[in-house]
Formats: structure tokens, C-alpha cells, sequence
């Protein structure tokens, strides 16, 4: 397959770099591994459900009318294919059970981001989840993932995932904010144009104190207890840097745990590619750089969304539409001038949104206390089972790098690739050794970024000498 | 007819789902519908412990529902390691989990891994 522009991850930003491309007459391919178009921010119970006006997310409306607009710009669609490996402008793509390669003129990543694992006392016990898996049960099978839950994270996330387990029929019993009202106070002037987001917040606050739920600030989760599920939590206040006080450990009944601590990006593919990432210590971890055209460092491919800073599905679209039009120009749909002019509004309303999301991104950094479960036999790594003990040993007999990390005690080398344990790893390598931020080396990516079947590698269609 | 069926305690009400068929879970038949995952199938019928660990022998329910962490692995249709949060339910599908895993009031006391 060779489309002008392959769209990869068909989330907001996704969605949006595919139509402002179709827009400017260049002819687009999105991929995406899930069966739906949407991503993480528009996803949505199947069609076979028939939901109500009033089960509906707020996000719904605005995810049907980008894949209505996908459909009438005729833009094509690959669903249920996972972009696996990646160089210069080709990507490799397992689609029912085989696997493909597709040349494009220009490529736009929009791989999005997953909820950043925190481990803790009971952490891996079933019903102890992430808050996006919880929303995400909720939201697309109508499923409760507990019947009594603990919302336990940092930041705006935990109140649409509280709103939509409060409709699914979960009784939310406490939502723990490791913050406080008066820590958002430095954050205010960057809510200055952000007026749709108080309606939006004002929103999620009714339906929380309809139901009544119990709103802790300055609280964390320490653990959790049970045999086949949890059963119990253990909660207690904590200081500025989130550090539990001692004495106010409380216990709460609780058969569901969703967890949300911010995000990580999906940057494997763009680094493939060889792009150039930068720290943001803020959201504590790497993204993609781009210059205001979202080009990253590697010529023809462009990025947007999660993975070049966490800003939620406001910057992502207006990044998306930023790197369409840009992927446009690059491939001659539209000139230059054409893609400046018609990228100037959007750039200045994605100052403002990026203001806003980078003042989130402050207030809600993770702070030291957040890791202090991670001791003794809790595990670092979920799939190869590595505890913190072990990985803390390995440190202190000299090892710094997650690479020997992972070959001293496997912690990385299981399915998930690492992504579970790569945030954890970093910082009992801060712990332990005092690098930090930038120094801690970064894992090396290497294809395929998700697990592929042999036989689907075995019959691969590689590109020719010339990449087709 | 309904009675052979295992219970969905964890389904929510009032929920007007696609068209029911039948699966099964360790040789037992569950309801299903059109648009659910094998996650939701088994979260709603109150399965919890979807996997049970290769070296502390701990169960796994699911955590990021998205297909990225890789807890969720459920055998489906004799296919090992199956991504139960992303594998949609079909009729006359057949998953394996853990063994005597009904829900049930947890023994009391703490849990194993802290």
C-alpha cells in the first residue's frame, strides 16, 4: 500500500491530521489497532448497544462526527491492524494474521497514551485497576468493575471516569485526590479561555454530589487487601510531596480500585524512526519533539497528540490538524503558504490549550510520596513477577540502566514490553542512584513494539529494495 | 432456560444490550451479547481471577483494559494468551479461566503479596 499520508492511531489527533489532510486533497490511510476509530478519548460501547441519550459520554457526540467526517472524505481506514515496526516512511502492520508494509509519502503519529502503573501493597490483585480501564469497562460493556470502588489518582481524569461509573451502577464509596484545592491555585491564571472546561467540570461536580461521594483531598491509596479480589484498601493522608502521614492509615471496603496518576506516551514507533524525544519533567517522561509544524526530527514524519506532551483531546485535536495540513505540504497536496495560512488559527488557539494542559501537567506532577509503595516483595514488573526488592538489590550491586535491569532480573522482558514497569524502574533507579530525569538512560525500542505472532512474521510482505 | 445460565452480578441495569447468545466458561454456559468483549462477558458474570500467575501463583483479574498490559490472558477457543479486554465475545465461544474462581466472600485477612 502506498497512500500519500499514513495517519497512525486513530484517536483525536489521529482523527483529526486525517481530515485536515483529506481536506488539502492528499489522499490518507489511518491505522489503528482497535476494531473502532476513536482511540482512548472517543471510544465507545459497540453499535449493538442501544444507549439512551442519557448514557451517553460527553465525548460521544464529537467522536461521531469526526468518523462521519472520516466517511465523507472518503479517507481510508485500516481498523484491527497493529503497527509493529517502523523505518523512514514505511510501516509494518499485522492485520488479520498476517502482516504488511505500508509506504507513505509522509506519516503522522497519533499513537496516544496509557495511565502511568503505580505499584503498591496488593496492586496486582484482580479489581484493582487503572482508572482508564475502569472508565473503559464501564463506558463500552456497561459492566461494573466493582460494585463498591475507590477512585484513588491526581488530577481532572478521575471525575469523568467517576461520572461514568456512578451511571454504570458503581457506588463510589471515597475519591482520593493526592492534592488540594489550594495546591491549584498557582494554576489559575491558565484557566483564562478555557471557559468549556468549567462547564465541563461543573458537569462531572453535580453528578459526584447527586450521588453524594466522598471527596478526600491530600489522600492516597497504600494498599490493597484480598484473596481472589480485593476486598479492603488502605488509604491515608499525605503530606505536600504525597508522603503518608503516619497514624492516619483508615481502611475502606472496597471490591474495585481505579487508579489514575497521569499518563505516559506511546512514542516505540517514533523512535524507531529515529526521532528526537525531550524530557518533560513535569509529566515525567519522554516525548516527541516538534517544531510548530509538528515535524519531528526525521524528515516526513510529523506527530501528534499524547506523544508529544500530554494535553488531553483539546491539543490533540488542534495538533492533529497542525500535522495534517503540514503532512499535506510535504507531500505536495497543498503548497507551503497554503499549510501556513491555513494553520495559523489553529496554532493560536493550541497556545491557549497548551497553556492549559501544561498547567495541569505542573500542579498534578507526581511527587516522590507517590512511589513509596514500592518496597519489599510488591512487584515492580507485573509479567515476570519482579519484586522491588529485587530490583532495588540489582541497583545497589551497580547496576543504573533499565537495560541492566532487565537482564539481571527480566523486569521489561515480558509481554507488555515494559511498558508497565518502565515508569517504576525509573524511579527506583532515581532512588537508588540519584540520576534523574534526563540522566536515566532510556530502554533501546526495537520492532516489533507489540507482540507478534511467528507466523505472522514468517509471512510478512517486506518492502522491496525500494521500500515498497 | 435462563436459570442455565450464570448470573451477570456485575452487569449494569437498565442497559439495553445487542442480541443474546451462549458461550461458554470452563464448560458452563454464559450469556453473552452482540458488542461485548470476553472481558466484559467475565467481569459481568463475576469471574475475577482470569489468569493465575506462572511464578507466585497469584491471580490476575485485568488493569489497563486497553490491551497493553497484558493480564487479561484468557485461553479462547484452545488459543492461549488471549487479550480478553480486546477479544470480542462470539456465540458458541469457548474461554478457559482459572478453575473454581466463582465469586465468593474473600477468607478475611490480608492479601498475599504485601
Amino acid at each position: 500500500m502506498t497512500p500519500d499520508i499514513a495517519v497512525i492511531g486513530a484517536g483525536p489527533a489521529g482523527l483529526s491530521a486525517a481530515i485536515a489532510a483529506a481536506e488539502a486533497g492528499a489522499q490518507v490511510l489511518v491505522v489503528d489497532e482497535y476494531p473502532r476509530l476513536g482511540g482512548q478519548f472517543y471510544k465507545r460501547a459497540a453499535p449493538a448497544f442501544e444507549l439512551r441519550a442519557d448514557q451517553l459520554s460527553r465525548e460521544h457526540a464529537l467522536g461521531e462526527a469526526l468518523r462521519h467526517q472520516v466517511k465523507q472524505k472518503r479517507i481510508e481506514v485500516m481498523p484491527n491492524a497493529l503497527a509493529w515496526g517502523a523505518f523512514e516512511r514505511t510501516v509494518m502492520v499485522q492485520r488479520e494474521g498476517r502482516s504488511q508494509s505500508i509506504r507513505a509519502g509522509a506519516l503522522v503519529l497519533a499513537t496516544g497514551a496509557y495511565e502511568r502503573p503505580v505499584p503498591f501493597p496488593g496492586w496486582t490483585l484482580p479489581g484493582v485497576m487503572s482508572a482508564g480501564g475502569a472508565q473503559t469497562l464501564a463506558r463500552t460493556q456497561w459492566v461494573m468493575p466493582g460494585q463498591r470502588m475507590v477512585l484513588a489518582g491526581a488530577g481532572p481524569f478521575l471525575l469523568p471516569v467517576a461520572q461514568q461509573l456512578l451511571r454504570a451502577g458503581v457506588k463510589i464509596v471515597a475519591i482520593l485526590e493526592a492534592t488540594r484545592p489550594r495546591d491549584w491555585l498557582p494554576g489559575a491564571p491558565a484557566l483564562w479561555g478555557q471557559w468549556p472546561r468549567f462547564a465541563e467540570a461543573w458537569d462531572y461536580w453535580r453528578s459526584l454530589r447527586a450521588a453524594r461521594v466522598p471527596v478526600k483531598y491530600r489522600h492516597r491509596i497504600i494498599a490493597a487487601e484480598g484473596t481472589e479480589r480485593v476486598s479492603t484498601v488502605t488509604v491515608a493522608r499525605v503530606d505536600a510531596d504525597w508522603r503518608a502521614l503516619s497514624g492516619s492509615e483508615r481502611s475502606i471496603e472496597a471490591d474495585g480500585v481505579a487508579v489514575g496518576y497521569g499518563f505516559l506516551p506511546n512514542t516505540e514507533l517514533a523512535e524507531l524512526l529515529g526521532c528526537e524525544l525531550y524530557w518533560d519533567s513535569h509529566a515525567a517522561a519522554w516525548f516527541v519533539s516538534c517544531d510548530e509544524a509538528m515535524s519531528t526530527s526525521a524528515s516526513g514524519v510529523f506527530a501528534a497528540g499524547e506523544i508529544t506532551g500530554i494535553g488531553g483531546s483539546a491539543v490533540a485535536l488542534e495538533e492533529g490538524r497542525v500535522a495534517g495540513l503540514a503532512a499535506a505540504a510535504h507531500v505536495g497536496a497543498i503548497s507551503t503558504e497554503d499549510c501556513r495560512s491555513r494553520a495559523a488559527p489553529v496554532r493560536r488557539r493550541l497556545a491557549r490549550r497548551r497553556r492549559f494542559a501544561a498547567m495541569l501537567n505542573r500542579v498534578f506532577t507526581p511527587r516522590p510520596g507517590l512511589w513509596e509503595g514500592m518496597v519489599g516483595d510488591v512487584l515492580v514488573c507485573r509479567c515476570e513477577e519482579v519484586t522491588a526488592r529485587e530490583v532495588r538489590g540489582v541497583l545497589r550491586e551497580g547496576c543504573t540502566t533499565p537495560k541492566q535491569i532487565k537482564d539481571w532480573t527480566r523486569a521489561g522482558m515480558g509481554l507488555c514490553q515494559g511498558r508497565m514497569c518502565r515508569a517504576a524502574v525509573a524511579q527506583l533507579i532515581r532512588e537508588e542512584t540519584g540520576l534523574d530525569g534526563e540522566e536515566i538512560a532510556r530502554p533501546h525500542v526495537r520492532p516489533p513494539v507489540k507482540p507478534v505472532p511467528m507466523s505472522v512474521l514468517a509471512g510478512s510482505e517486506l518492502p522491496d529494495e525500494e521500500g515498497r | 432456560m435462563a436459570d442455565e445460565h450464570r448470573r451477570h452480578p456485575l452487569a449494569s441495569p437498565d442497559v439495553a444490550r445487542g442480541p443474546r447468545f451462549t458461550m461458554t466458561v470452563n464448560g458452563q454456559p454464559v450469556s453473552a451479547h452482540e458488542g461485548e468483549s470476553v472481558l466484559g462477558v467475565l467481569w459481568g458474570a463475576g469471574y475475577s481471577a482470569l489468569r493465575i500467575t506462572p511464578r507466585r501463583r497469584e491471580p490476575r483479574g485485568f488493569y489497563c483494559g486497553m490491551g497493553v498490559c497484558f493480564d487479561c490472558l484468557v485461553e479462547v477457543d484452545g488459543q492461549v494468551n488471549v487479550r480478553a479486554c480486546l477479544e470480542p465475545a462470539r456465540p458458541d465461544m469457548s474461554i478457559r479461566v482459572p478453575q473454581d474462581m466463582a465469586p465468593r466472600e474473600p477468607a478475611g485477612g490480608n492479601g498475599n503479596d504485601s
